[in-house]
Parts: C-alpha cells; structure tokens; sequence
C-alpha cells in the first residue's frame, strides 16, 4: 500500500515537473513571436566596442523592440572568429569586414547596399573598398589618414617647423638634425617604428604601393603582382627607419610605442595615424590638440604628396535572416545620418566620418579637421595595404621587412621573396 | 548464443559509431580538401596543385625542417632527462624523493598555453634581469633571435614533458626484479654497470612507449610555440602545426593548409613506424 503511495506520489511529481517545463517552454517562444528582434552585430575593432555598444543602448532608447547584441574579436582572431560563426550557421546580420580579400570571402551572403540612404553619403574615393562583383556591399567605418605622426613639443624643442617639411630632403635633414640634438631635446632616438608588429609595417608599406592604384581597391585587389614602382623611396625610408630607430626594433611594441615612446616624448615620430587620439588623450585630456600633428610620407617627391587616406574597415548586411535585414538597414542608417549617433562617433570613438558634406568645425581637434580636409579633397589616396591578398601581411611582408630590419635579407632578396609569396598566395586563394 | 553476439556489438557499435563519425569521416573529407583550393566557405577541385605548390614553398620546407630539427632534440633530451629523474626518485625511497616526484611532474599539470607565457615571462623578463645585473650577454634577448627563440621552445618542452616521462621509466624500473640487481651487487658490479647491464636492457619496452610519446607530440607542437614565441621573430621559430594553422585561417587557404596536414600525416606515420619497428627488434 505504501509502496503504490509512493509510486503514485513520484509519478503525479513528475507529470507536474513535465507540464511545468512545456509551460515554460511555450511561453517564452510565445515571447519570441512579440516582434522583436535582436540583430547580431560582428566588430572587429576591439577599442571601440564600449562606443558601440552605447550606441546599441541609445538606438534600443528609440527602437524598443530591436535589440542589438555585439560580439567583438579582434587582434589577429577576429577573421577567423567570424568564418566560425558562418560554419556555425549562426552568420551575424551586420559584420565589419576589412577589406576586399576579406569581403570577397562572404560575398554570397552580403546584400547590395546601394540604395541605403547611408551609402549615398559615402566620401567618393572610399566607395570602391567596398564592391563586390560591381555590388556595393560594404561601407566605410570611418576615415583613417596614414602618415607619420609626430610630437610637436619634440619638434618644437629641436626648432624644427614641420609645416616647412614639404619633400623628402628636407625631411631627411629633420631626421638628421633631430638625431644629432638628441640628447638636448631629451629623446631615445627619433622614430618609434614598432617594428614587431606586422599591420603596421603593411599600413606603411601602402605608401609605396598605392598610387599606382589611383583609388581603385578593386584593381589592387586583383592585381596578380606586388607593385615596386617606388621601391626606391621605399628603401630609402626603410634604411633611413633601420638607422635612427629605438634599438632593438624588433622588440618594440604596438602599445609601449604609442603610450610610452610616442606619449612621454621619447621619440620624435611614430609610423601611425588618427587612430591613436583616443588612446592619446585618454592617457592625458587635450593632448592630441596641443602634440599630435601628422606628416606624409614623400614618395613621388613632386610636392604633390599627402597623407593617404582610407577605411581599414567596412560594415555589410547579409542576407542569412531575411527577417531582420530591414531592421539592420535601419540602424546603419540611423549611424551614419543621426546627428546624436554622429556625435558619439565623433566625440567619443574619435572618428572622422566617412561621409561627403560633414560640417568640419563639428570635429573635436584641429587634425581630425585637417584629415577630413585631405580625404574629401580631389587627389586624396587610399592606401591598399587592406587589398593585399589574405595572410600576405602576416606571413610574407612582415617577415621579409623585419629580416631586412636586421640585416638578415638584402634588398633584393627581399624583393624576390615577397613578389613570390604574393603571387603565390593570389593564386590558391580562391576569389574572383 | 544469439543475444551473446549481440551483446558483443551493442558493446562495439556506439564506439565504431562514434569513432568512425569524429576521426574516420572528417579524416577522410580533409583528403578530399587537400585537392580542391577552399577557403572554408567556397572551394573547386584543382587536383595536385596545392602539393606541387607545397614543395617549392620555401616557408612551408622551412618550418618542416625546424620541426624535424625540434623533434630531435627534444625527443633525445626529453628522454634523457626523464630518465635521469627517474633514477633520481627510485634511487632512495624517503621523504625527499617522493617531494621529487612531484615537483619533476608538475609541469605536465600545467597547460600549455599557460607555460608558454610563464617561459616567456622567464625569457624576457627575468633573463634580462640577469643580462644587467652581471653583465652577462648570454641572458640577453632570448627569444628576439632565431636560434634563442628555438631553444628557447627546446627547454620549455622539455620541462613540460620530462615529468611525464619519467613516471613511465618510474614503472618500469620499479617492474625490474630485484633479485637480479642483488646478484650483480654480489659479483662487485659497480653502478654505472649495474645502469648499463641489468636496468638498461630491462628497459627497452619504456623506451618503445617514451620514444614514441615523445617523438608524436613534439611533431604536432603548437600551444608552446604559440604562446611562447608566436613563430617570432619573422616566423623563423614557426613550426609546421603552427604553419598548417596559420595557412588556413589566417591566410584562409584552407584546401592548401589541408594538403600541409596531409604531408605531416604521413610523415608522422612514417617516422612512428619505422621507430616502433626498430625498437621492436630490440625489445624482441
């Protein structure tokens, strides 16, 4: 008798947990159906993830059912982080990609954007990084200047005007002049080439590549050869690098040259551009202001030599959730035309908007303005080290330079390895 | 009768199942992968370019030689030092040795990853500490040159696999019968001919199992190399996993990373092989 009670007993107790857990299980899929939607948002650029997620915050503020849910990898796994999640079945609905190489991984599943009312504020030479088979599937983050970035107050101590730095023998004589006062202005040696990171030996290698291209990131995407046509300039800025540049270079860092280095002085200029503000004055307010200035590299050598300036990075949609491709349309939109969103993009990640008939005097700090000047100019460049094919910046460019930086490889070695591996690496990688 | 031959391959199936779906199959597409060109999401078949491409990739024989290289030292090193601690532990049996046992197989307990920055940390940071404060050259910059940076991964491995060595030579001289130690003290053997007559050849089956433990995972090296060195400087210290990783998700040639994976299959094979036989003989 007691034996049946129980047995009883156990049963109704699990029939109650099982209709517990059904109930449970239809409401929140009831839930599900209330029209909300949560887009999945891919980033690669790990420094600004707080911003974008403010911005998630204030566009969720005004659209309270679309919620929007970033994933960020970056540093080196965030492309192969994103083709995981394609594998997986679970592709984001916006994904940052950089570069065409990379774009042309996922062109099957990103949709043309080209009627966005974003896309048609796009800055004119920036809109060809982001075409597909003449599809416009992507759209710049922002706009990058890539130069030289210098320390005023070091500059200023040497007697040296950078605004009368207009060729390279007058830059050279500054490099010169910079060296042999070291001691007196207080510095370790005058560039900070961090020299063990690979992304920043291609962004300066696009100095030397990128004119041949003229803006077009398409034709340097397919071009089947690495382009040597100023291998001399080039050269000559690597040697001159090799011999003024802190010791040992391989050894010297992304961040110790931006935030110590460059921060505190102790060289007079860094290969890096505008996206080192935030880092900049988020160590000391107002800084970027009264010490950053930024100069070209020259390379035609003819006066005509700017800053180049580009995207690194570029926003798609795909079209693997149908349902919410609306709803991610809208919230590019919102980004790149709302003022309030603007404001975050200027003021807090530091940007200079990618986008045509931006009102410059809206721009935080003086070079921020300059930049914007240069790339909605006439004969602005893009850089196309973004272009290179998968891995070439990594595995090939990088490599090479850092031997040359050693005296490990000759000049002439160094080129016959990398135009090699660049044509090795366009042929397997399957694309266009 | 019936249910007893069942009974044998309910046991059976779920394992051949299982076995079949997560090494066999998988094994058997990445064939097929190593003659298309994919990059993971896309791919076409283009028959043996990638392998008549692999052979004149100097990176990828490069990276193939230093992994060769790698194998034989610390397949030799790995072995001696286990050994050493193993006689060390069974030489006496008291407090001391016992703390030996453990502190010599500790490191094995430790991930790789988290011994490669615990190294790195060594290398960089306390060998630069030595460097100024005697002067000493030999400390300085260790793993900012290639040949540094390859020893350097040499003592990591080693420490991290000794340990685990030693338990097995730990086993089996323990298996030694004592009586035929006691006789050879009897007839005035000294102890290195002790070593070298009685344990030594007694020894051969660990050495069979060590050699092949040892020789297998130092060719498929990659969580040391990547936290230690990440294949710096300018990916002279890159060893052929990390090669065969960094070609298929870094420069997204997947179909190409296959085919690598291929050749260091059958490499890996070979090599097992020809040991096990060899050792084999002599264990025979």
């Amino acid at each position: 008798m007691k034996k049946r009670f129980f047995k009883i007993a156990k049963l109704t107790f699990m029939l109650s947990l099982s209709l517990i857990v059904l109930t449970c299980c239809s409401f929140s899929s009831q839930k599900g159906k209330n029209s909300k939607i949560t887009l999945n948002f891919f980033n690669q650029k790990p420094e600004i993830t707080a911003q974008y997620q403010k911005l998630a915050r204030m566009y969720h503020a005004k659209h309270p059912n679309v919620n929007i849910q970033i994933t960020t990898s970056g540093q080196g796994g965030g492309a192969a982080a994103l083709q995981a999640k394609f594998a997986s079945g679970e592709a984001p609905d916006i994904i940052m990609l950089g570069g065409l190489p990379e774009i042309d991984r996922y062109k099957d599943h990103l949709i043309n954007l080209k009627d966005l009312k974003a896309s048609k504020n796009i800055v004119p030479n920036l809109v060809s990084g982001g075409i597909s088979n003449k599809r416009m599937v992507g759209i710049p983050v922002d706009l990058e200047a890539y130069g030289w970035s210098y320390n005023k107050a070091v500059f200023a101590k040497a007697g040296i005007d950078a605004s009368k730095i207009n060729n390279y023998s007058e830059f050279l004589k500054a490099v010169e002049k910079l060296n042999s006062e070291k001691k007196k202005i207080g510095i370790d040696a005058v560039f900070g080439f961090n020299g063990a990171d690979t992304n920043s030996i291609a962004s300066v290698s696009a100095q030397f590549t990128s004119l041949p291209y003229n803006n077009n990131l398409v034709k340097a995407f397919k071009s089947k050869t690495f382009p040597w046509k100023y291998e001399r300039q080039m050269k000559n800025y690597y040697d001159l690098v090799k011999k003024y540049n802190v010791q040992p270079i391989l050894s010297v860092k992304y961040d110790p040259s931006v935030q110590d280095l460059f921060f505190n002085g102790k060289v007079a200029m860094i290969p890096q551009g505008n996206w080192i503000i935030p880092t900049l004055d988020g160590l000391e307010k107002g800084y970027v202001q009264k010490n950053l200035g930024m100069l070209p590299f020259f390379v035609k050598n003819d006066g005509t030599d700017r800053l180049l300036t580009g995207s690194s990075w570029y926003l798609g949609i795909t079209k693997d959730h149908p349902k919410r491709q609306k709803a991610a349309k809208d919230f590019i939109n919102w980004m790149y035309t709302s003022k309030e969103a603007e404001n975050v993009i200027i003021n807090e990640m530091r940007f200079v908007p990618a986008t045509k008939n931006f009102d410059v005097s809206r721009l935080p700090d003086d070079l921020s303005k300059q930049i914007y000047r240069i790339g909605t100019s006439k004969n602005a460049q893009s850089p196309v080290h973004k272009q290179y094919p998968n891995g070439f910046t990594n595995q090939a460019l990088g490599p090479y330079i850092q031997r040359y930086f050693v005296n490990g490889i000759s000049w002439k070695e160094l080129k016959k390895e990398t135009s090699a591996k660049y044509r090795q690496l366009r042929e397997i990688q399957s694309g266009e | 009768m019936l249910i007893k031959k069942h009974q044998y391959l309910a046991f059976v199936l779920p394992a051949v199942f299982f076995i079949l779906l997560i090494i066999v199959v998988p094994f058997l597409i990445g064939i097929y992968y190593s003659f298309t060109d994919s990059n993971g999401l896309r791919s076409s078949f283009i028959g043996w370019k990638n392998f008549e491409v692999l052979f004149q990739d100097s990176t990828f024989l490069q990276s193939f030689w230093l992994t060769v290289k790698f194998s034989f030292v610390s397949v030799i090193l790995i072995n001696l030092v286990g050994l050493a601690f193993a006689l060390i532990v069974t030489s006496h049996n008291n407090r001391l040795t016992k703390s030996l046992r453990t502190i010599f197989f500790m490191p094995n307990l430790i991930g790789g990853i988290l011994l490669g920055f615990i190294w790195q940390f060594i290398f960089t940071s306390a060998f630069q500490a030595i460097a100024a404060a005697f002067h000493l050259d030999f400390f300085k910059g260790w793993l900012s040159n290639p040949s540094t940076g390859f020893w350097g991964i040499v003592i990591l491995f080693v420490w991290q696999m000794s340990g685990y060595i030693m338990l097995i030579y730990i086993s089996f001289l323990n298996a030694i019968p004592k009586n035929t130690i006691q006789a050879a003290v009897l007839d005035g053997a000294k102890a290195t001919q002790i070593f070298f007559f009685i344990k030594l050849p007694q020894l051969a089956p660990a050495f069979t199992i060590s050699l092949f433990l040892t020789l297998a995972n130092s060719f498929k090296l990659y969580e040391q190399n990547l936290a230690l060195t990440n294949g710096g400087p300018y990916r002279s210290t890159e060893m052929i996993s990390m090669y065969i990783y960094n070609t298929a998700f870094v420069n997204f040639q997947q179909g190409y990373a296959q085919a690598a994976g291929i050749i260091l299959f059958l490499c890996v094979t070979i090599v097992s092989f020809i040991q096990l036989a060899l050792s084999r003989k002599r264990e025979g």
